[in-house]
């Protein structure tokens, strides 16, 4: 069963993708906020980490770059789900180290197909979907 | 006499400090001194002159050329007036010295042969008679004053009954009396034409053979002609008559002529006083004309210079007081004006400017407005031949780093007639327009945001539902919730539709040109989205695809081209009923390649065919307003199809059906390998 970690400081939409991707069967571990992410990602190992970018503490860019300076983690591919859609944040984000940028809302049925693409593509940095 | 003034004249300019050229309006040199030719080596009497009129040179120290003393209007012309004024009473002063010694010589003779004593005493009473004329008329510049004055001194003189001059009309040749003095004794200026021409009477006698004469009486000389001085009025008896010619050089202008009722009334001494004073009157006359075309020619030149520099300096406040920055460099690239507002705009002093070449705007403006500066600098340099026409105006946005304002530059040549004459560059202070455009979109951004976010809420929770993460649904819940669900994604549709705008708006929507498979984008719009719609929907729409595998690739965005297809089905779709056709078709022509989406459905009514492209705008067709939509989706396809230098078109026919084309422009490799 893949592991994946989520971050997200709002509660609804939490449990709202722990829901969704616990539903379609991945294991999820639950930060809310960026710094709690990095901790959390430290004690891994994930397949994944889908992070909002717009969070207390330690915004989603930071966390993703904190994530990728770590040798042990540097091969986990990182998502992006955010409601900033701008060109100038998108590419902020992949400059990060993202693999992928989601935004919010989204449709759950489109963010399974778009996590399992990205797991069975392996863990090299694919197209921006 | 006035061969001799001449010659007087010449050896007193000669010997001014200042040098001195006459120009007739012909432009012919008639009189220089030593000190023109000093200047001018070439010039000669007779030679033509550049300009014509009368030109001074009024300062020895300067010494520079004859164009010196086309100052300032006013003091040219005072120049000019006092040069003449002062010349004049030289040369009067000189002829009257002149005579005095002669005169006095004579007497010196003829008191050592022992002369008659009467005789040499008339002599000197007529040189006193002479000096007075001179030193009165010496004073006098203007020709009506001097006929005036020297009447009023010959009548004094002689006692005679009446005087005239009688001076030849210029064009007409008819002696006109210009002055006249009667009984009263009083000269009075008139204008009065005499009937008598230049081939007739004394006055036609005296003018033709240039000889002073005395005529004891009228009555026995057959030159005389009796004239009456008004049409029905009586002849005027005039018995005696002196008359002498006035002369300008060797040019007979007129007649004095000095008359009594009795015969024989003029002596022999009168006569040869005559003759001289005539000759001093004509030299003042012709002294007075040069002066009025001197004067005429300074009024004239320090009227246009006057004119001048009104208009430079209306021109001068008009730039100055426009709001927008100006600046104007001449043909050799200096910066010939600078106005305040371009002063407030840059932040520095005039003097960094003014006067200087437009080559230091590049220290001024920094690494901004390179496209700006280069025009500036080009034009500076000559070449404008090269130039005309094409590509005058430039536009640019200059950064300024000391103050971070933002301004708008726009740069234009001058040419008048096909001469180039500098250029003029207008800056406009944008800092706060841009202010004001940032503000807004990032408030969109953070509105978008922040809509988004209980979107994701509400929208995500509702398919959860619908996959049954909450166990399975009721039948009406089931129903009601996928009412929730559809104007869910209808507002998060909405949302994107209006942030994508506002990034059209900002010029915050860059894209990543490469090479484009349109039979991928479309196989990618089919099979990941209308085929799925389709299913979805349980549709009966029957989908066709006319695409060659062999198209070139475009220079295209992909996710746009995702973009502007996906708006254009969908809008097939919404708008054909069941049983419907939907139909793409690519297919290149010259340089693009033209893509369709043409359906069955309900078309588009007439009316509303110019405006399906405009924000916002939906039909108020029954038909059109049963399908949910923001009336964006066309507009946003069409702003994307423009970015690609494309152009996106309609066809429809009403209750038929619709087919919207739009063009992608072939990449370059792709062009260069099927040539």
């Amino acid at each position: 069963m893949p592991r994946i970690l989520i971050a997200e400081d709002e509660l609804d939409i939490r449990e709202l993708i722990k829901i969704t991707l616990t539903f379609s069967g991945f294991e999820v571990v639950a930060a809310e906020d960026g710094l709690r992410a990095v901790e959390l990602a430290a004690d891994g190992p994930y397949d994944l980490i889908m992070m909002d970018v717009q969070m207390p503490h330690m915004d989603g860019y930071q966390a993703c770059r904190e994530i990728k300076k770590m040798r042990e983690l540097r091969h986990v591919p990182v998502v992006f789900l955010s409601a900033k859609g701008q060109s100038s944040e998108v590419n902020e984000g992949l400059g990060a180290g993202a693999i992928d940028y989601m935004l919010k809302p989204f449709a759950p049925d489109e963010l399974i197909t778009r996590i399992n693409q990205i797991l069975e593509n392996g863990r090299k940095p694919g197209q921006v979907t | 006499m006035a061969q001799l003034s001449e010659l007087t004249f010449q050896k007193i300019i000669d010997n001014l400090p200042t040098a001195i050229i006459i120009v007739s309006d012909d432009g012919v040199v008639r009189l220089h001194n030593q000190q023109a030719r000093v200047l001018s080596p070439g010039l000669e009497r007779g030679s033509s002159w550049a300009s014509a009129g009368m030109l001074f040179h009024t300062d020895p120290e300067i010494n520079q050329g004859w164009m010196n003393l086309v100052n300032p209007g006013a003091t040219l012309e005072a120049d000019l007036g006092s040069a003449i004024w002062q010349l004049q009473s030289q040369a009067l002063n000189l002829d009257s010295e002149n005579l005095i010694q002669i005169t006095a010589s004579h007497l010196r003779d003829r008191t050592g042969a022992n002369s008659h004593v009467d005789g040499e005493l008339s002599e000197l009473k007529r040189s006193r008679k002479l000096l007075e004329i001179t030193q009165d008329l010496s004073y006098l510049l203007e020709e009506e004053l001097v006929l005036e004055k020297s009447l009023q001194l010959l009548n004094e003189s002689f006692q005679a009954d009446e005087g005239r001059i009688l001076l030849k009309d210029e064009i007409t040749g008819e002696f006109v009396v210009r002055v006249q003095i009667e009984a009263n004794g009083k000269p009075e200026l008139i204008e009065k034409p005499t009937g008598i021409w230049p081939n007739q009477g004394l006055a036609g006698w005296v003018l033709r053979t240039r000889q002073a004469t005395v005529v004891a009486d009228t009555e026995h000389d057959k030159r005389w002609i009796a004239t009456s001085d008004g049409k029905t009025g009586p002849l005027r008896v005039r018995r005696s008559v002196l008359a002498a010619p006035l002369e300008f050089g060797h040019e007979p202008i007129g007649v004095v002529m000095l008359t009594s009722p009795e015969p024989n009334r003029f002596s022999e001494d009168e006569f040869q006083l005559l003759k001289e004073a005539t000759g001093l009157i004509s030299n003042a006359l012709y002294n007075a004309h040069l002066y009025d075309l001197i004067r005429n020619q300074g009024a004239r030149l320090g009227g246009m210079l006057r004119e001048e520099q009104v208009n430079a300096a209306k021109n001068q406040s008009i730039l100055e007081s426009i709001a927008d920055g100006v600046l104007v460099a001449d043909q050799a690239g200096e910066m010939v004006l600078a106005n305040d507002a371009f002063i407030d705009i840059f932040e520095i002093p005039r003097w960094q400017v003014a006067g200087k070449h437009v080559s230091i705007m590049g220290d001024i403006v920094k690494n901004s407005g390179a496209d700006w500066l280069n025009a500036l600098n080009e034009w500076a340099k000559g070449d404008h031949e090269l130039r005309v026409g094409a590509g005058r105006s430039v536009e640019d946005t200059i950064v300024l780093a000391t103050s971070d304002r933002t301004v708008r530059v726009s740069l234009a040549p001058v040419f008048a007639g096909g001469q180039f004459f500098g250029t003029v560059s207008i800056f406009r202070d944008i800092t706060r327009e841009i202010e004001a455009d940032l503000a807004k979109t990032s408030f969109i951004s953070l509105v978008s945001h922040e809509l988004r976010t209980p979107l994701t809420s509400i929208r995500g929770y509702t398919e959860l539902m619908l996959m049954g993460a909450a166990g399975a649904l009721p039948e009406t819940i089931d129903k009601y919730v996928k009412i929730i669900q559809t104007n869910a994604k209808r507002l998060h549709e909405l949302v994107g539709d209006i942030l994508l705008i506002t990034q059209f708006d900002s010029g915050d929507m860059p894209l990543s040109l490469l090479p484009v498979d349109v039979g991928s984008v479309i196989d990618d719009v089919v099979n990941n989205h209308l085929m799925n719609r389709i299913n979805v929907e349980n549709r009966q729409v029957t989908l066709s695809v006319e695409c060659s595998n062999d198209l070139p690739q475009v220079m295209a965005d992909r996710g746009r081209v995702v973009q502007i297809l996906t708006n254009l089905v969908d809008n097939a779709l919404n708008y054909t009923p069941d049983p419907g056709e939907v139909t793409i078709v690519a297919r290149q022509t010259g340089s693009s390649i033209f893509i369709s989406v043409r359906d069955t459905g309900i078309g588009i009514a007439p009316g509303d065919i110019d405006e399906v492209f405009n924000r916002f705008y939906r039909s108020e067709d029954i038909s059109v307003r049963k399908v949910a939509g923001t009336g964006l989706g066309l507009s946003i396809a069409e702003t994307f199809v423009e970015m690609h230098g494309g152009r996106l078109t309609v066809s429809s026919e009403y209750g038929v059906g619709s087919t919207f084309t739009f063009n992608l422009p072939i990449s370059n490799e792709d062009m260069d390998s099927q040539e």
